[in-house]
This record gives C-alpha cells, sequence and structure tokens, in this order.
C-alpha cells in the first residue's frame, strides 16, 4: 500500500502535480506512471496477504475512485492490469471483483466503466474465436478459455449487474453449444464440449456474492435443466489416446461426463457445498448501487462460422486446446496407495474440477514467468475457504496419523493437487501444450522453494510412475524419463535406489523388461547430463553399478562386428577403446595409411585433392586387399569412422568435418557400384559402432550425415530396428528411439510430405510384432498378456526369460505403434485403408489385428 | 539512451515475464548507439546466450538440456582464446526465436553439471564472439572474481592481487575493457558481466 500513501503525501504538497524539471539530470518519472508503478503489483496481490486483504481493497478502490477520471495512463495501466489478473490468475477473480464493486459503490461511473470494459473484451474475444489469422504467442489459452474466465468473473460481478442480462450470456453459450452438438449427432463437437463445460462450470460463481438471491435461484435452476433436457452429452472412448495400455490404475473420469452432475450438487442443499468452498466476502462488500447493464448485447458467432473453427485443432491456444480430445481426469496420487483416504480432490465433485481447471489455466497463462506459476499453484488455499486443504507440507505418515484420529479432517494436500495437475500437463495425450522444459524445470521450482514438503510428493509420483512402467504408453515412458533425470539432476541426482534392488536382481539379465530398460536408460542419460561421473556413481547402490557401462551393444558383438570385416586377421578386442579410431592402432598391417587418410581429413578443404584418398585406397586394397571380406563396404567404413574420428571432440566438430568433406565422400562414395540403401546402412553403423559408448553421440551424428544428404531417414530407421538375435535396439534404448522420433518429427514438419518413411515404419514394426507372434506360438484367439510379477507370484523368472522377454517385446512393439500412429496421425490418416490391408495380411493373431484395426479406424478422431 | 519498448512500464500481465533482456543487456545497449537495433534483433534472433557453465560441461550436455526446448540447429562453446579450451560460455542456435526465447524463459536458472546457468537473448551470432576476452583468455568475469570455483579453473585472480594493497592491477572491469584484442569489435562484446562488487584496495 505503499504506493497509495505516497499519493496521499503527493496531494499535501502543493504545486507539486505542475513541477517540470528544466533539466533533468536523470529521467523522472512523471507522478501518474510512479502512483501506477507503485499501485498496480498491488493489485496484482491481491489477496496473497490475508491479513492486509481487507486494508487493500479500502485503499485501492478508494485510490481508484478519486484517480480513474484524471489521467487516461492511469485508466489504461488499471484495466490491462485489472484485466491481466482475471484472466492469467483466475484465483484472484473473487478479490478483483470485490474491489470493482467497491469501487462502483465509491463511484458508479467508474463501476461502470469497467464494466464496460470487461464486456468489451468479452466481445472481441468472441470476435476472435473465428478469425484464422488471430496471432498466437505461448501464453495465448484460447478465445473459448478467455471467454469462460470473462464471464466467470462478470458472474462474481452479480451485485452490481441486471440479473437478466448476466443469465442472458449464458443461455446465449448454452444454445450455441447445444446447437454445435447437434451439428453432427453422431460425432463428438470438441468446441461444443469446451463451451458446455466451461459455462456451467461458471455458473456456481454468480453465487459468490448473492448466495441468497431467490430470484436468481430460479433463473439458474431454468438454465440448468435447460441444458440438461437439450445437451446430449456423448460418449467418446479413443485408445490411441490412453495412458495406459492395459491394467489402468485407476478408471479416468471425463470432463463433459461429470461437469452437470458437479455443478448440480455443489448447488443443492442449500448450497452448502458451495459455502465450503468459497470464502466469505459479503463483510467486506460495501452496499451497491442500481445495478447497471450492458451496452450492448452479446454477439456470439454463428453456428455455421464455427463450424470449421469446432474441431479446436488450429493451434489457437493451449487450453482450447486440450479439447480436441475429450478431457479427462488424470490420476498419480491415488488414495489406496497410502491409506483409505484421497489427498487430492477428486474430479467428481464441483472443487476438484475447478482447482483443476484454475491451475491449468495459471500454469498455461503465466508459461512466461515459471518462478510465479510455482508460487502461484502451490498457494491457491489463500483464495479459497480455509480448512479446504490440510496444512502445507503435512507428511503421509501424520495425515495417516491426522485421518486415524479424526476421520473427517481434511486429507486433501494443495501440492498433491497442483503437481498432478502439472504432471497432467506434461502426460497430456496426444499432443503436450507447452515445450517439455517449461513443466519440467516448473517442477523443478517448486521443489527448490520448499524441498522438504514437495521432495516426497515427486517421490510418490515417481513410484508411481514405476510400478505402472509396464502398462505406461511408450510416449509416456520417454518424458518421465525425461523428467526424472532432470529433477534429479538438479538435486545431485540423489534418489532411493535400493527401493528397486529387487526389481534389478529378477531382472537384471532382460532385455526387454519395462522397468530394467527404464532404469538403464536413466542410468544413462544421468551421465549424459553430468561431466563428474562420480556424482551419478555414488548415488547407485552397488546393484546398479554394472548399468554404469554406456555401451549401445555389448563388447563381444562390436568386436563380431570388427571381426566381420577381415579374413585371416584376428581382431584383438583390447584395442578397441572408447572413442578411438580401432583402425589406427599400430599394430593395424595398414594403420599407416590410415594416417595418411586422417592427416587428410585435418588438412583445409581448399588444399586438398579427392584422388588423394582414392589412391590411399587403392594402396589399400593392393597391399592389404587379401584380408579383407568386402572391400566396398570397409572402405565406407573407414572413411566414415576416420571422419568421425577426427570430429571426436564434440558434436561441432564432428559436423565441421563432416560437412568439409561431404562431397569428396559423395564422389567417393558413388563410383561404388552398390545400392544406395546399402552404402546409408553402412555409413550409419559405422557411425553408431564408433560411438558405441555414447550412443546419443552416434545418433547426433547421424543427424549431421542426414542432414548432408548422405544417409536417408528411412534408413536411419532401417537400422534402428535390425534385430538381431531378437535383441532390437530400437525398441528399448532411448538414444535410439528418440532418434527415431526427431526424425519423423522431422520429416511430419517438412513442407514436401511424403509418408512412404511413415508407411515404413509402420511396416517394419508390423513385421516385428507378426515375428514375435510367431516365436511365442501363442493360438491364433489367445490375448499376449506379460504377466504381473510381484513377490506372490509363482513364476520361475530365470527359467521364463526368453518367453517372458519375448512377451515384453511384443507389448513395447504394439506401444511404438500406438505411439507414433498417434503422434503422427495426420500422416497416417492418409493412408489408414492402406495399412489396414498391410495388418490383414501379415497378422494373423487375431487380438493383435483388431486392436491395430481399432488404432487406425480411431485415426480419423485425432 | 532510452530504449523506445524497453524502458516502458507494462501493465498487460499480470506478472513480470522472463523472456526479456537481461540488465547487463540493457545497460550495454544504453551505452551502444545501435543498442535499441541490436535489443530488437536480440528479441527476434534464434540464438540465446548461456552462461555460468562449468568448464568441464560439454556440447553433449548441452544439447541433452537444451533440445527439450526446441530443435538445435547449432551449439557453439565459447573457447579459451589462447589454449581453445572451453571456458564457461556457450551459444545455443535454435531453429526458430521462438524457441530460443522459450530456452531464456524455462532454463534460466537450472542446474546444469550443478551449476545454475544464466541465460540471455542475443542479437544472433558471429565469428570471433566464441572466445574470451579476459585478458588471460578466458571470461572477463572470471578475472573479476576473488572466490576459489574448481569447475571454472579455480583461483583467476592471483594471490598477490588478492592481497596486494597496490593499484598496479588489472582487475578492474574498465581497465580490462581496455585491452586491446585482435579482430574483436568492441560492440560485440557480451561475455563478461559488468559487476560492481567492492574489490579491497581499490578506490
Amino acid at each position: 500500500m505503499s504506493g497509495v500513501k505516497r499519493r496521499h503525501d503527493f496531494d499535501d504538497d502543493d504545486g507539486y502535480r505542475d513541477y517540470r524539471p528544466r533539466m533533468p539530470k536523470r529521467q523522472r518519472i512523471p507522478p501518474v506512471v510512479q502512483l501506477c508503478k507503485e499501485m498496480m503489483p498491488d493489485i496484482r496481490t491481491i489477496g496473497e496477504s490475508v491479513k492486509a486483504f481487507e486494508e487493500d481493497i479500502k485503499f485501492l478502490s478508494e485510490a481508484i475512485v478519486n484517480e480513474f477520471g484524471n489521467e487516461k495512463y492511469f485508466r489504461t495501466a488499471l484495466l490491462s492490469t485489472l484485466y491481466a489478473v482475471v484472466v492469467e490468475q483466475p484465483q484472484k477473480q473473487p478479490a478483483i471483483a470485490l474491489l470493482t464493486m467497491a469501487v462502483n459503490s465509491g463511484s458508479p461511473t467508474t463501476g461502470k466503466s469497467i464494466l464496460n470494459f470487461f464486456f468489451t473484451k468479452l466481445q472481441e474475444w468472441a470476435d476472435h474465436s473465428i478469425d484464422d489469422s488471430f496471432e498466437v504467442t505461448s501464453n495465448e489459452t484460447g478465445a473459448w478459455n478467455k471467454i469462460k474466465l470473462l464471464l466467470r468473473f462478470l458472474s462474481l460481478l452479480s451485485p452490481m449487474v441486471l440479473q437478466d442480462e448476466l443469465i442472458l450470456l449464458y443461455k446465449k453459450l448454452f444454445e450455441l453449444s447445444v446447437e454445435l452438438n447437434n451439428l453432427h449427432p453422431e460425432k463428438r463437437n470438441p468446441l461444443s464440449e469446451a463451451i458446455y463445460t466451461n459455462t456451467l462450470l461458471d455458473i456456481p460463481y454468480l453465487f459468490f456474492f448473492e448466495r441468497t438471491n431467490e430470484s436468481l435461484r430460479e433463473n439458474v435452476a431454468e438454465l440448468i435443466s435447460y441444458v440438461e433436457t437439450q445437451y446430449q452429452v456423448k460418449q467418446t472412448n479413443i485408445s490411441l489416446i490412453k495412458e495406459y495400455n492395459k491394467n489402468p490404475p485407476y478408471e479416468a473420469v471425463q470432463w463433459i461426463q461429470a461437469v452437470l452432475p458437479n455443478v448440480k450438487r455443489v448447488l443443492a442443499d442449500n448450497m452448502q457445498q458451495l459455502s465450503e468452498l468459497f470464502p466469505d466476502y459479503d463483510h467486506l462488500l460495501p452496499e451497491q448501487p442500481e445495478s447497471q447493464g450492458f451496452n450492448d448485447p452479446l454477439n456470439l458467432p454463428t453456428v455455421t462460422q464455427l463450424e470449421s473453427f469446432s474441431g479446436l485443432d488450429k493451434g489457437l491456444g493451449s487450453v482450447d486446446g486440450m479439447w480436441k480430445t475429450p478431457r479427462h481426469s488424470f490420476r498419480v496420487y491415488l488414495p489406496n496407495s497410502i491409506g483409505e483416504f484421497e489427498t487430492v480432490i477428486p474430479l467428481t465433485t464441483y472443487a476438484g474440477m475447478l482447482f483443476d481447471d484454475i491451475i491449468i489455466d495459471i500454469v498455461e497463462s503465466v508459461e512466461f514467468n515459471r518462478k510465479e506459476v510455482a508460487r502461484q499453484v502451490i498457494t491457491l488455499d489463500l483464495f479459497f475457504k480455509p480448512g479446504i486443504f490440510t496444512e502445507p507440507g503435512q507428511s503421509i505418515a501424520q495425515l495417516v496419523a491426522l485421518h486415524e484420529e479424526n476421520p473427517i479432517i481434511s486429507t486433501f494436500k494443495i501440492e498433491d493437487l497442483a503437481i498432478e495437475n502439472i504432471l497432467s500437463l506434461i502426460f497430456k495425450l496426444p499432443t503436450v501444450s507447452q515445450s517439455f522444459a517449461y513443466f519440467y524445470t516448473l517442477l523443478v521450482e517448486i521443489c527448490q522453494n520448499s524441498p522438504k514438503a514437495i521432495a516426497p510428493v515427486f517421490g510418490r509420483a515417481f513410484r508411481f510412475f514405476y510400478n505402472n512402467l509396464d502398462s505406461l504408453d511408450l510416449e509416456l515412458k520417454l518424458r518421465y524419463l525425461d523428467w526424472f533425470s532432470i529433477q534429479v539432476s538438479n538435486f545431485n541426482f540423489s534418489w532411493k535406489w535400493n527401493e528397486w534392488e529387487d526389481d534389478s536382481m529378477k531382472f537384471g539379465e532382460s532385455f526387454y523388461n519395462p522397468k530394467v530398460t527404464f532404469m538403464r536408460n536413466l542410468i544413462r542419460k544421468e551421465l549424459r547430463l553430468t561431466s563428474n561421473r562420480p556424482d551419478v556413481e555414488d548415488s547407485l547402490t552397488d546393484e546398479f553399478k554394472k548399468y554404469l557401462d554406456s555401451s549401445f551393444i555389448p563388447k563381444d558383438q562390436l568386436l563380431q562386428y570388427y571381426q566381420s570385416f577381415f579374413k585371416d586377421f584376428q581382431v584383438d578386442p583390447e584395442l578397441l577403446r572408447d572413442n578411438d579410431l580401432y583402425f589406427r592402432q599400430d599394430c593395424f598391417p595398414f594403420h599407416e595409411k590410415v594416417q595418411r587418410l586422417l592427416d587428410y581429413f585435418h588438412k583445409q578443404p581448399l588444399d586438398r585433392n579427392v584422388n588423394e584418398i582414392e589412391s590411399i585406397l587403392k594402396e589399400l586394397q593392393a597391399d592389404h586387399g587379401e584380408i579383407i571380406v568386402d572391400f566396398n563396404r570397409f572402405a565406407v567404413t573407414l572413411l566414415t569412422q576416420t571422419l568421425v574420428y577426427c570430429g571426436n571432440r564434440s558434436i561441432s566438430h564432428a559436423n565441421k568435418y563432416i560437412s568439409d568433406s561431404r562431397n569428396e565422400l559423395e564422389e567417393l562414395f558413388s563410383k561404388m557400384e552398390l545400392a544406395q540403401d546399402l552404402k546409408e546402412l553402412w555409413i550409419i553403423e559405422a557411425v553408431i559402432r564408433y560411438w558405441n559408448c555414447n550412443s546419443q553421440n552416434g545418433f547426433l551424428i547421424i543427424d549431421t550425415f542426414k542432414n548432408g544428404d548422405m544417409v536417408s531417414i528411412k534408413s536411419v530407421l532401417n537400422f534402428s530396428f535390425l534385430d538381431v538375435n531378437d535383441k532390437n535396439w530400437g525398441l528399448v534404448d532411448a538414444t535410439s528411439i528418440e532418434s527415431t522420433i526427431r526424425n519423423l518429427t522431422e520429416l511430419s514438419l517438412r513442407k514436401d510430405i511424403s509418408v512412404e518413411t511413415f508407411e515404413f515404419i509402420f511396416e517394419r514394426l508390423v513385421s516385428i510384432v507378426g515375428d514375435v507372434i510367431t516365436k511365442l506360438e501363442v493360438s491364433l484367439e489367445e490375448e499376449i498378456v506379460a504377466p504381473d510379477i510381484d513377490e506372490g507370484s509363482m513364476i520361475d523368472v530365470s527359467a521364463e526369460l526368453p518367453r517372458l522377454d519375448l512377451t515384453w517385446k511384443y507389448e513395447i512393439s504394439m506401444s511404438f505403434i500406438k505411439s507414433i500412429l498417434r503422434k503422427y496421425s495426420d500422416e497416417y490418416l492418409s493412408m489408414s485403408e492402406r495399412l489396414k490391408t498391410v495388418t490383414d495380411s501379415n497378422i494373423s493373431h487375431a487380438p493383435t489385428r483388431t486392436l491395430l484395426q481399432q488404432w487406425l479406424t480411431e485415426l480419423e478422431q485425432l | 539512451m532510452s530504449l523506445a519498448e524497453f524502458d516502458e512500464i507494462k501493465y498487460d500481465h499480470s506478472t513480470t515475464r522472463l523472456d526479456v533482456p537481461s540488465n547487463y543487456l540493457i545497460r550495454k545497449a544504453r551505452r551502444n548507439p545501435h543498442g535499441l537495433e541490436d535489443l530488437r534483433k536480440s528479441m527476434k534472433s534464434a540464438t540465446i546466450y548461456v552462461g555460468n557453465l562449468s568448464f568441464y560441461t560439454s556440447e553433449e550436455q548441452i544439447y541433452e538440456l537444451f533440445s527439450k526446448c526446441g530443435t538445435i540447429k547449432r551449439i557453439i562453446m565459447g573457447l579459451d582464446r589462447f589454449k581453445f579450451t572451453p571456458c564457461g560460455f556457450c551459444f545455443v542456435i535454435y531453429s526458430t526465436p521462438e524457441e530460443a526465447l522459450n530456452a531464456v524463459k524455462y532454463l534460466s536458472d537450472t542446474k546444469l553439471d550443478d551449476r545454475n546457468i544464466t541465460l540471455d537473448l542475443d542479437p544472433g551470432f558471429e565469428d570471433g564472439r566464441q572466445f574470451g576476452r579476459g585478458k588471460s583468455g578466458g571470461q572477463v568475469s572470471d578475472e573479476l572474481r576473488f572466490e576459489f570455483d574448481a569447475s571454472r579453473g579455480g583461483f583467476s585472480v592471483p594471490l598477490v592481487d588478492r592481497i596486494g594493497v597496490n593499484n598496479s592491477h588489472n582487475f578492474g572491469a574498465r581497465r580490462v575493457r581496455d585491452t586491446y584484442i585482435p579482430g574483436q569489435d568492441d560492440a560485440f562484446e557480451d561475455e563478461e558481466e559488468e559487476l560492481d562488487t567492492y574489490i579491497p584496495g581499490q578506490d
């Protein structure tokens, strides 16, 4: 409030306003700017201090009443600030509404101006909703979300606004949603669902300051009975966007199904639930003068105008975009894992749904300041009735004790609520609304603010996902891996690894076990995030030290690879060193020629002539050809590895050497009369084998070869999914999976869309699935489901491992197909009929075929 | 010099934005005749500057973290201009300006290799800027640092200067800026922080 006090000081200081500096030494701020600079932050933080709230409202409203008519600068600053708080921090809306009504009672004209401003905004957003050229920034939540928030704010102002006009807004929106919904009665209409849910969710706010208003109750009852009879809630079930491939740990609730019962319940029993949710500001609300109306009626776009926008798939706002597919609950903190009580308010209550809605709005609309978001979402309870949540930072053990002592006391944890919602955004399918980095660092920020309270909450989430790894969607596993690694890298890599020792002991030998692959990938990722290996090493218990070896393929296989180039020559496994060129070792018969190649690539591009390489290769073939099995294969590998070795200091080094030599290699390779695919495969293999100790580097260097058009994406994918002795690294290794996704995404962003590569990978995965089914020797009707192996199960893991591995391989391959179909649905949709034929002819196993067909059919709903 | 929109007080959000030029950039722009232009350029460029890195942090580590914000086109490690070893900063070039702004919003002040990294907008990389401009070849900020920092080369100010009282040492910010560096245009200095730390023994 210092700003306001200062202003009074200025008033006492006669003539201050006339003061004009003649030659300012440094820029002086005009008084009105100074006033705004001090006052607006107080509005932005209104309600954060419960103690100061009453005074804040009083002083701020007085100041606004005094200043509003004076300067345009003040008016603009004030209205912008009010608007920003209303749409960015909806939890503060009741406070802003109270402030507005306090202003209104002091000066109805000012009150009316504020009301007009917000109504105009509402109209503007209605107009934007059909504007294709509307420019969207990353913090834009979308026109319909803004309409929701503005309607909520106007509803809060019910004591100062004509009731009929408010009800009319609701009526128009409901009618619009009904009309949109009836457009195609058999098909779900995303926009209609958004408007229906948003508008219903706003209704209780009409009663925030008007709980006893009988005519309002009647009007609202009428509204509700209108939507109840007119709006037909549609059932949709899209398995492609399910987070779990089997045995979901909870039954997801759809927003569209839950919202009406929620609202009806909250208004029932004389609004008992409402009074337990909303704080009581009635004593702060001054008497309102005569009710105000809006200047114009709200003009919503027509159904015809909206039809092309009603898929909400045009990227016109983050929260609106979430309605593209049916919105459903996402749970992490389930009651049964800790005791018979919930720590998160369920979505099947109005409060639960509203909190989810508010948190998501804050997270999405203030994405430009994660520090503020971290603060706001954890202190949300300040803006609601005390007692809804338990004390902040309460541990689960404390809660269990409390609950035993007094079963009616609240066990809801604000931390669980906030983090579950942020996780729901990280794990959102089919698309995520912001860069992952935002959500990850937002969570890190929240944890840094109060590590003691938050770290255990994260720990519970880590465990939850870990326990459900067997059924978690493949794409989500990657997100989990990323989040986990970034989180622990910010906290010294500390994790209670001993919890997972049993799994490692039981399944350590498995190639496809979801938990083992997760642990392996996690430790490798942690190693990639640090330059101080001991940080990671020391965090691990002995059981996990074996995962510190980050070799892509095991040493014996690497040896086989190098041996395959030679006959009558033994490759010494001792000389296969990490990040070193094998062919330059002294014991090698032609290491001097290899050295000449290295010298060549080290020369400036202008000083060299490709003939030099040719002559070296010729000499090599003449002198040592007899020990080389396939000289072309050897030459491609040697040249590629030599280049990669030259650039082994970093990716950019490698980039430099590769782009400098691109034309030369192309010339050399083109002279070999071989299929292009084969050459590309050799190049890729040479790079990945060179970087066997760090496959991430390998795949990134392949990207450079790809950007230089020396290898195609198809070849990269072909290599990634090669099956050697039933081991397919493309299905389990995170660096390989990331490369696959990176490449497919790049392809989908290219203008000249050729879907050939997408078709290729689908067919490749289907053939892997077909192959596994054959090996499993199951009957045509028998479902393939990996068994749940917990302490009580009778399965002898070591004896059953080969078969178990095949089952896991089946599940991973299927999950891979599901993920890419969903992620690149536009590409796959265009050829879905063809793919159905591919599936039919390749898969005779009925359950698999049915599932694949179902996914292909579902594509058009994404 | 006035910096137009960068000097304005904005009321369009309920809190500050993190993707704005740092105070350091603003101060630098004020002294520079093309400052405003550079600032505007930096809001639209796909390049960001990353500072306070450990000397041991590799390009691959940077990739691992920064790729979470978008597609990285290039990473340019800042090098000691005499030793050609990493000296604690880098430029990351994304494929779009939005991704660069995202990185500034989401990754500034997060930890990489156990250090809080600093991010700043950047008008775009030009050759020569990858080198440290301190006297010793590294970053100027390190030469102004008194504390021991193991991951940034230990002590950088020699012991005698740290305890000395004479005025002959050369670690004052202004003095360092006067150092002639071949091939360096003063307009593109950006690596060092202009520190106003109290330096014992200096007036």
